[in-house]
């Protein structure tokens, strides 16, 4: 891969950790771990954009990075306003990184004017030297340092650069370094991009060792940096500065035994524990994750596609001969195509928390603007869903969650008035739920205003004035396209433009959107979405000649259509162990001619609250079904979520079981009231 | 008997020399190694220069002792001199030592 698109991707990473560093520091600004992790992103990204050629992102980085280190100091406080600035700023690095013509410098010159805005009237309290502190301690302090730099082979790649940091070490004090070449090997030998230079410095500085530590903060864990006082060095043995045994700075100057500066005695400046788990921690890091592109793991999925089209076609082949062993290859060949399978399509799956952290930034910023505190609460951030799901899913969250902000919590003096907090809140919760992921955004706001949907369903002649109808049907004109009900339009919302739309992407992705409100307690918006969008466990079925897919997750149980339901022609009613479930004859609604077989199946399937019961001819079996979208031409028909190709070579369509229900109750509906007029 | 054609021994490092581009570097570097029984580096050009390039031709360096092939460094630019500096790489002697350089060549 590129190496400057490997920075960008790292770079995606860490402005996510920037990004929500910053916004929970608004929240807890005496953290000091937020501080650190802020700065260490900070730090990682003008050190890796300095090395991969990004000189404006350095300098930018460099700037706003001075400007924080007050904060990490502790010498000013990260209040509201100055975390709107950084953010701001974090913007704008992104944009330098993303798309380098957007980016104005005056915006940039603005938030760092800003940023220093913030900062400068403490800016004469910045010491000139870092690290340097006062002298009541400096009475314990040698008189320099002796240091040998080993980092770890990767580090280079990682975006760090060690000729940064002796060049911060030089800041600390006059410093004489001499590089080790002798790990450098022949060409045939060498990785051009791993490192393999060893440094020992001899720095001259009374700063203490936390200074230094300072200095290699953000490497310690890929690197080994052994560290003595100088005085000791030059009374135990000057001409072998390296390694010796840790020594305390403050300890008072003392001849170090000759043991102790024997290579064999060596010891780190990190405590010996630690120092143990580096290397293993490091080994843990290299294996634990690798960088694919995304396309290639696409590119897998279609292969592993492919597989199980063959694994079927020869399973059908095995059965239909005598040969044992065939089959029991066949057999063997479906398990590994099953396992094969499972184990691609874990590769794909993202934790749905890499796509919530975008959202604090949102309610953030939407909750300033439009003056109504909102606390935003997300959990379940490590449901897996396949990545591509993720990429569909983000607009429509983004829309739902303003929509919950700019209608659903109500402004501060209503919400007083309701005996209410002040502060809104917003949840934003995934779980899993059989074969699926339930999403759902729920907010404490006012509810929906059902009479106002109703008047406005009747003002668009949507329905019929005083036509008896259920709450939950009338919250669903809130998904009819161009339907608001808002009274003024704003930047976000009101153009009745939105809620449809996110309907259509959820259905695309074959999941459903649910709604529920109480009056004065809040909304909650659940969509329901299947875990992949590549291969399914499906019922196979036949309907006359044709063959047929219904989704397995929708599927609660098969039943035989009895004599006498087949006698309730017309009433259309399953007696399904008392309970009554409405069916649909599949013969009916794909236009199937001819006379169905003797023993017609009901399959009973489930959508959203629904259970319907749709009679087939035949149910042949599970079926691995590999989902291939169907041509533009069949773009239209939306009863067909896509199509397969069975183990015969002939096709199968997919049912889509929520349209498919949606379409058989418009028949219903206008079959009654053909027979009302 | 026809005449050969002696091999081109001389390579001029690209401006930038840095991780971004130091594989494809190393990679000429290795063809022209593998071309020649000698060979002269011109640096002049180098203005993006770190870690990675002061250990290829460093290794360069020393494949070409190794293998009994003499490689000669020439005309390091300010920039390549800044980075070799910032590494420790402190005095002309230095230099010399390290990377065989050989300069106004």
């Amino acid at each position: 891969m590129d190496p400057t698109e490997i920075f960008r991707q790292e770079a995606s990473e860490l402005f996510e950790t920037l990004e929500g560093a910053l916004l929970d520091l608004g929240l807890r600004p005496d953290d000091r771990e937020l501080v650190d992790s802020a700065f260490r992103a900070l730090h990682t990204i003008k050190g890796s954009g300095a090395m991969f050629g990004f000189d404006k992102v350095a300098a930018f980085t460099h700037e706003f990075e001075t400007a924080f280190e007050l904060v990490r100091k502790g010498e000013i406080k990260p209040t509201q306003e100055l975390i709107a600035v950084a953010l701001a700023a974090k913007d704008y690095i992104r944009a330098l990184i993303e798309a380098p013509d957007s980016a104005d410098p005056i915006i940039g010159d603005a938030i760092l004017d800003d940023l220093k805005r913030f900062v400068s009237p403490l800016g004469p309290v910045l010491p000139a030297e870092p690290g340097v502190e006062t002298p009541v301690v400096s009475e314990s302090r040698p008189a320099g340092w002796q240091l040998r730099l080993e980092f770890e082979s990767h580090i280079l790649r990682n975006g760090s650069n060690p000729l940064d940091l002796l060049d911060d070490l030089c800041k600390l004090g006059p410093c004489f370094v001499v590089p080790l070449t002798d790990g450098v090997p022949l060409l045939d030998e060498l990785e051009p991009e791993d490192c393999y230079l060893k440094w020992d410095v001899t720095l001259h500085s009374g700063c203490d060792k936390a200074a230094i530590d300072d200095v290699f903060m953000f490497v310690q864990d890929e690197m080994k940096l052994t560290l003595v006082p100088l005085a000791q060095v030059e009374r135990a043995a000057p001409a072998l500065a390296m390694p010796v045994a840790e020594v305390e700075p403050a300890a008072p100057p003392a001849p170090a035994p000759a043991a102790a500066v024997s290579p064999a005695a060596a010891e780190p400046s990190t405590p010996p524990e630690r120092k143990r788990e580096e290397p293993k921690r490091a080994e843990e890091r290299g294996i634990a994750t690798v960088r694919v592109q995304a396309e290639r793991l696409d590119e897998l999925m279609d292969r592993v596609g492919e597989l199980v089209i063959a694994q079927a076609r020869l399973s059908q082949l095995a059965a239909a001969g005598s040969d044992l062993s065939i089959k029991m290859i066949a057999e063997e060949i479906e398990r590994l195509a099953a396992s094969l399978r499972d184990t691609t399509m874990g590769a794909r799956m993202v934790p749905i928390g890499s796509l919530f952290g975008r959202f604090r930034r949102l309610v953030h910023d939407l909750s300033r603007d439009l003056g109504k505190p909102v606390e935003f609460v997300t959990s379940g951030e490590d449901t897996e869903l396949d990545k591509t799901m993720i990429e569909c899913l983000a607009d429509p969250l983004v829309h739902l969650i303003r929509n919950a902000i700019d209608h659903g919590i109500e402004d501060s003096e209503t919400r007083a008035t309701a005996g209410k907090t002040e502060k809104g809140r917003i949840e934003l919760q995934a779980i899993h739920s059989g074969a699926q992921v339930l999403v759902t955004v729920r907010d404490n706001g006012g509810g929906l205003n059902t009479a106002r949907i109703r008047a406005k369903a009747e003002e668009q002649g949507l329905i019929a004035p005083g036509a008896a109808m259920s709450d939950h049907e009338i919250h669903q004109f809130l998904f009819h396209p161009g339907f608001s009900t808002a009274q003024t339009i704003s930047a976000l919302s009101g153009r009745g433009v939105g809620m449809d739309v996110v309907k259509r992407t959820i259905e695309n992705m074959r999941g459903s959107i649910d709604l529920s409100t109480k009056a004065g307690e809040g909304t909650c918006v659940t969509l329901r979405l299947p875990l992949t969008l590549a291969i399914i466990e499906g019922l196979l079925i036949r309907v006359g000649e044709g063959r047929y897919i219904i989704p397995l997750p929708a599927v609660e149980e098969c039943v035989e259509l009895t004599a006498e339901d087949e006698r309730s022609r017309g009433r259309n009613f399953l007696n399904v162990r008392g309970n009554l479930v409405p069916f649909l004859r599949l013969r009916e609604i794909l236009d199937v001619s001819g006379s169905p077989g003797q023993h017609q199946k009901t399959i009973i399937i489930s959508t959203g609250e629904t259970r319907v019961g749709l009679v087939a001819d035949q149910i042949i079996g599970n079926h691995q079904t590999v989902i291939k979208s169907l041509s533009k031409l069949h773009s239209d028909v939306t009863i067909f979520s896509g199509a397969t190709i069975l183990g015969d070579g002939s096709a199968a369509l997919i049912l889509d079981v929520v349209q498919l229900v949606g379409l058989a109750q418009l028949r219903a509906e206008k079959q009654q009231m053909n027979e009302a007029a | 008997m026809a005449e050969v054609t002696e091999p081109k021994r001389w390579l001029q490092l690209p401006p930038d020399c840095s991780i971004a581009s130091i594989r494809q570097v190393y990679e000429t570097i290795r063809e022209a190694f593998s071309r020649n029984d000698r060979l002269e580096i011109d640096c002049s050009a180098v203005d993006k220069a770190d870690v990675t390039s002061i250990q290829l031709l460093l290794s360069t360096a020393e494949t070409g002792k190794a293998q009994g092939r003499p490689v000669v460094l020439t005309a390091f630019s300010q920039s390549l001199r800044n980075t070799l500096r910032r590494a420790g790489f402190s005095s002309e002697a230095m230099i010399d030592q390290h990377f065989h350089k050989k300069d106004g060549v």
